[in-house]
């Protein structure tokens, strides 16, 4: 048996406890829209009392730089 | 091996792998690992809490009941998100897994018998959880795990507060202390057993070696040992584990591993037993593992099967 669900996009999460505090990335959820990104991140990430919490769609992130891993190039 | 030798190197150095080109086969297999039992484990705690959860004497335990679940739940979700992120099918993992490969500790294979079981698991298992996700989010090499185990150690620290709440409010009554002192009977020595082999019988370990985690198993069960045992002693329950004052280590009164009768959750202390056999019963799974596991399934494949009637 398979469960089969409709195409899931993968979104990070990031919050800020308080006003003045950096914007952290706390986590990832998955979901089927941007809607039920927000749902899962409020229920999942509730260990603070956030003043601040948004989702991104982990496609729309743009790199400008990441690190360089220790075997690239080589493979795993 | 060379690839092997530099990670392990880097690793004990401080470097923090962020990504798969920073891995090894080895290490990816190792941390793969190592997240499955924790998913496992996080997930699998939820279902010996659901079988006394309505038993809770006021509606303030009930909904603390309800805020630890939904936590365990949140745990696994990392766990498995996690693994999802180093490609890993967790669908496959989660909803079509037989029963018998969940790698949950044997301990989360057994019904809770009431309320105050509830408790003693909070405050001896989730402190075994805290102890060792506490030693992952200090040392653990792999960067997304160590960041994402800020919440849980918040959180798996409420967990064994509201089991000694629970066990200390429990004990001012004399039946209900009974009913302490027989849970922890069986479940403490439960709690030793998560640990896993002692040092002595392990010839290495890659989870240290590539630094997945910091602590040997004895090194922890020590530390599990030393907040556990002064607790139970500070409300008057009996632990089979003293403290040495000579090699200022806790030590375990009873022949440990021993038997276990999973019928009477009861353990034959006059029984010792080997690791190896530990592993086998650990393997062939306690009583309620297929019930769970099916537990933990069944929204899912419920779901399935109305979606295909409707189609
Ligand atoms: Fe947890
Ligand atoms: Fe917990």
């Amino acid at each position: 048996m398979s469960v089969k669900t409709k195409q899931r996009t993968t979104f990070d999460v990031f919050t800020r406890i308080e006003r003045g505090d950096d914007l952290i990335h706390i986590g990832t959820v998955e979901a089927e829209t941007a809607e039920l990104a927000k749902v899962y991140a409020a229920y999942t990430y509730d260990e603070e009392d956030w003043v601040e919490m948004c989702v991104v769609d982990r496609a729309q992130l743009d790199w400008v730089r990441k690190p360089k891993g220790l075997f690239a190039g080589k493979g795993a | 091996m060379e690839n092997a030798a530099l990670l392990k190197e880097k690793v004990q150095e401080g470097f923090m792998v962020e990504g798969m080109e920073d891995m090894n086969e080895e290490y990816l297999k190792a941390l793969k690992q190592t997240l499955t039992i924790v998913g496992d484990t996080e997930l699998l705690s939820v279902p010996p809490l659901l079988t006394v959860y309505d038993q809770a004497p006021t509606l303030n335990n009930k909904i603390t009941a309800l805020a630890i679940m939904q936590d365990e739940i949140g745990h696994a979700h990392i766990a498995y998100r996690l693994l999802k992120d180093l490609g890993e099918d967790t669908e496959e993992l989660l909803y079509n897994r037989e029963p018998n490969r969940w790698k949950n500790p044997y301990a989360f294979d057994f019904e809770l018998s009431n309320w105050i079981e509830l408790g003693v698991f909070n405050a001896l298992f989730d402190r075994a959880g805290y102890t060792l996700l506490g030693d992952a989010g200090e040392h653990t090499s792999y960067g997304p795990w160590r960041r994402a185990l800020v919440k849980v150690d918040k959180e798996e620290l409420f967990h064994l507060r509201n089991g000694e709440i629970i066990m200390k409010s429990a004990v001012k009554d004399p039946e209900l202390k009974k009913k302490v002192q027989e849970a922890v009977d069986w479940m403490f020595i439960m709690g030793l057993e998560f640990f896993g082999v002692a040092d002595n019988l392990k010839s290495r370990s890659q989870q240290i070696e590539y630094k997945l985690k910091g602590r040997t198993n004895d090194e922890l069960r020590q530390k599990w040992l030393s907040t556990a045992v002064p607790f139970c002693e500070s409300i008057g329950i009996k632990v089979p584990a003293h403290y040495d004052e000579a090699t200022e280590k806790f030590v375990i009164d009873v022949p440990f591993p021993c038997k276990f009768d999973a019928e009477n959750k009861k353990w034959l202390t006059d029984q010792p037993d080997t690791w190896e056999n530990v592993i086998k019963r650990f393997k062939s799974r306690g009583p309620q593992n297929q019930q769970f596991v099916e537990r933990i399934q069944q929204g899912a494949k419920e779901l399935e099967k109305l979606r295909n009637e409707a189609v």
